[in-house]
């Protein structure tokens, strides 16, 4: 299969999974929506749950499956489609959860359809219906249906695992295999149109009315029965295809695989590495997006604009996907003056930082808007008391008001690059590795408890230092606000 | 926002970044940047070939930093990312787990020759005459049988070379030892015959994989019947219990294909003593029988101590004996290589 049938098979599929997610994302939607904050809190877990599953895990448990499927492609296809599918919802719901409101009502739009009735043309009444529906529910529709689209295409991990099409294997492969670096990129460029064409129209509808989250109010919505059901079935097939059914494959698998890899200091040191370098940028990332959100925040509107611009440049790179960006990096890396750098940590530093840069600056706005400024204030005042009750107690109220949705918002970070695997292969420096190669090489040679082993100690690796960053956060708390 | 009350958690995440970064910088510089750590080009299964290299570490001192290749491209991705870097060479030690590929890059120009203690013990048919490469513990190309659906004889294979060919499954031809492989087939009767019959293979629906791994698999869990890989990925399937069994792939004149790893020193190395240390301690006696020993069954090329041997290799080291010479194939491989390559081309 070539390139261009490869990216226009993935286009297909992407439309496909888009066309079909998004009504599910309505629905689910407006079931949270309705519900209590308490009860809405519960929802949102089991909705991300299966959006944070590590793709690493859900490609290796299921590449036998996949295997067995040899003699019916399309069933391996549609069964890779149902996974990408699965994991996109909850991303889909989000984006409608904090998508602008449209500037014309669902109100508005009853009037707009009355009126259009009224004036007795048909063609009146059907231009003032869509033009109502495109500045309406379309516009809160396009962003959700976007990211859902380009998060589908850009797929490569769980593509490459279950050996199924994609334009991100066959590149990646070509490249893997020796194709030249310009003739990489160049190759590039046809996937790239198809993602400006769905980036452009998204960042102007952003960009015109974003409105931030405190000025937004949440319309509670009464919820249908077929909402809740639609949020059900989703959430119950979601979590036990892509959570339950993968982990229970791997722990049964590691049981036999222990033992064989104890001794294997290097794979010990790939997780080291990895763990440095997601921490590392994580870190990075979330310095960058602070200091951008700094300069946006406090200067006159000239200069605003300025940075706003900055961002949007700095975030452009990461939007194309982990592989665009990793060939682009690896070009500028081999060129005059930046060759000196190649072969050296900074590349895949800077290549994370790119990568999450739009993510971080997208999760720190959801942060600070929602953060509560006035018990903030209190919890800072009442930390200086010099009762030691007084100001325990007031460190503990800024943990929960301000540093803990700062601290999950690292360790999502953090989360996201421990387990990157296209930046990761394209840019590592010789001789540190990450471990997100190593298990992708592994995964090649068939489901073996050994490689069961390693993933379920990868897992538990980023899992035993975040309980130790958790257990060490009251200290934390008393040297960052007192 | 209020910035004088985020400065302390920006100053203390600023001073944790930086010394994240200090700490990534300390191993790189300690690393395959170091004056003392060999950086090797490893295309042999990592699974395979990493105890080896910690036991030359354990052994030597010497730090070696690896990379591996990919199963889907195996070796052909290492071979052209040296020929990308013979300008700036960063590999000091190629472990090709084939020798078409490093005979590719000899012509090229792009290794040191070395003949030390350990060219002297293989035999001349295993290595270049000028000590470029040398040839080491093959393993040879056969036909991996679902016992439970065909018994592992050549008349079964025959006979289901003319049945139904979805049930067979080989690797991508363009990589790894399929490429070797297709290499003899290229030789034996020409490139033409060989377009021809790949085409009539695949229009009768034979399953091209990734990789001889991904072939194992298929055969191992009866997805397919049977297919073509080597004895090491045979081993494995084995090892587990599979109903699986081999025979020989035989070509022209009953001649088997024998497929050595080899080892080269990368022309430009500032580590060339370090690295005649490694290329010795790959060729040596010890190490083949080790490797021989091995899960992998490695098939010894120089003398070893045939006692030692485990009845497995045994009976390999016998069909070896008929082995094709691979070493004259370097226009054949080129040939294939070109002719698979836009194959894959946009």
């Amino acid at each position: 299969m070539s390139l261009y049938e490869a990216c226009g098979w993935t286009l297909f599929r992407s439309l496909a999974i888009t066309i079909l997610v998004l009504p599910i994302c309505f629905q689910i939607h407006r079931r949270l929506v309705s519900s209590t904050a308490r009860v809405r809190k519960t929802l949102w877990i089991v909705l991300l749950v299966p959006f944070f599953a590590p793709d690493l895990v859900v490609g290796y448990s299921y590449r036998n499956f996949a295997l067995s499927l040899v003699h019916h492609a399309f069933l391996n296809e549609a069964f890779y489609a149902l996974l990408v599918a699965l994991k996109v919802v909850a991303v889909g719901v989000i984006v409608l959860h904090f998508a602008p409101p449209p500037p014309v009502s669902s109100s508005a739009l009853h009037a707009l359809r009355i009126a259009g009735r009224s004036r007795g043309g048909v063609l009146d009444g059907l231009r003032l219906t869509i033009s109502g529906w495109i500045r309406g529910p379309l516009r809160t529709a396009f962003p959700a249906a976007a990211i859902v689209f380009l998060l589908s295409f850009q797929e490569f991990d769980l593509a490459s695992m279950l050996g199924t099409t994609s334009w991100t294997v066959w590149l990646f492969d070509q490249h893997v295999q020796g194709l030249m670096l310009s003739e990489s990129l160049r190759l590039c460029l046809g996937p790239v149109l198809c993602e400006v064409a769905v980036l452009a129209p998204l960042l102007l509808i952003l960009v015109k009315s974003w409105t931030p989250l405190s000025v937004q109010r949440l319309v509670a919505v009464p919820s249908q029965i077929h909402n809740s059901i639609t949020f059900w079935s989703y959430a119950v097939v979601a979590n036990v295809v892509v959570v339950v059914i993968p982990i229970t494959i791997v722990i049964q698998k590691s049981l036999n695989g222990m033992g064989s890899l104890v001794s294997s200091v290097r794979f010990l040191r790939n997780i080291a590495t990895s763990g440095m370098f997601a921490i590392t940028a994580g870190l990075l990332v979330y310095l960058c997006a602070r200091w951008l959100a700094q300069c946006v925040s406090g200067r006159k509107k000239g200069v605003r604009n300025l940075f706003k611009l900055s961002i949007g440049l700095l975030a452009i790179p990461g939007l194309f996907g982990s592989l665009v960006l990793g060939l682009a990096l690896l070009t500028a890396f081999q060129t005059w003056p930046l060759r000196w750098f190649y072969d050296t940590p900074l590349p895949l530093l800077v290549g994370f930082v790119l990568l999450l840069l739009p993510k971080a600056c997208v999760l720190l706005f959801l942060t600070t808007n929602a953060a509560p400024q006035h018990g903030i204030h209190l919890g800072h005042l009442l930390s200086r008391s010099p009762l030691p009750p007084q100001s325990s107690a007031g460190r503990e109220t800024l943990w929960h008001l301000h540093a803990k949705p700062h601290f999950w918002m690292l360790v999502l970070l953090c989360y996201w690059l421990y387990l990157e695997l296209t930046v990761s292969y394209l840019l590592h420096p010789t001789g540190m590795d990450p471990v997100s190669i190593r298990i992708y090489d592994f995964v090649h040679y068939g489901s073996m408890s050994l490689l069961a082993f390693m993933v379920s100690m990868t897992v538990a690796a980023m899992l035993a230092v975040l309980v130790l960053v958790l257990a060490i956060r009251r200290r934390l708390i008393g040297w960052l606000f007192t | 926002m209020q910035p004088n009350r985020n400065r302390p958690l920006i100053v203390a995440v600023a001073c944790v970044a930086l010394l994240f970064v200090a700490s990534l910088a300390t191993p790189w510089f300690g690393g395959a940047n170091s004056s003392d750590t060999l950086v090797v080009y490893c295309a042999h299964d990592s699974i395979f070939s990493e105890q080896v290299l910690q036991e030359f570490e354990e052994e030597t001192g010497i730090r070696v930093v690896p990379r591996f290749d990919t199963e889907a491209t195996k070796s052909l991705g290492l071979v052209n990312l040296l020929i990308r870097e013979k300008d700036h060479p960063r590999c000091d030690v190629f472990w090709n787990n084939q020798v078409l590929g490093t005979v590719a890059l000899q012509e090229k120009g792009l290794l040191h020759p070395y003949k030390g203690t350990g060219y002297s013990r293989i035999p001349e048919i295993w290595k270049d005459a000028d000590g470029h490469w040398t040839g080491f513990a093959a393993r040879l190309r056969v036909y991996i049988v679902n016992t439970e659906k065909m018994p592992a004889t050549e008349e079964a294979v025959q006979q289901a070379l003319y049945a139904d060919l979805s049930r067979m499954a080989v690797a991508n031809p363009l990589y790894g030892t399929t490429l070797s492989h297709y290499s003899v087939l290229c030789d034996q009767i020409g490139a033409e015959s060989l377009k021809l019959w790949h085409q009539v293979v695949r229009q009768r629906g034979v399953r091209e994989v990734e990789g001889n791994a991904t072939v194992k698999n298929l055969v191992a869990e009866g997805v397919c019947d049977w297919g073509w890989t080597d004895t090491d990925d045979f081993f494995v399937a084995k090892d587990e219990g599979k109903p699986v069994g081999m025979l020989p792939i035989r070509v022209k004149n009953r001649q088997t294909i024998c497929i050595p790893n080899s080892v080269a020193i990368i022309k430009g190395t500032r580590k060339l003593r370090s690295a005649q240390k490694l290329v010795d301690y790959l060729l040596s006696a010890d190490n083949e029988l080790a490797l021989a020993c091995s899960k992998s069954r490695q098939i010894p090329l120089g003398p070893v101590d045939e006692e030692e041997l485990p009845d497995d290799v045994r009976t390999l080291r016998e069909w070896s004996s008929d082995a094709v010479d691979l070493t004259r194939l370097g226009p054949a491989r080129r040939q294939c290589v070109a002719w698979l390559m836009p194959e894959q081309q946009p």
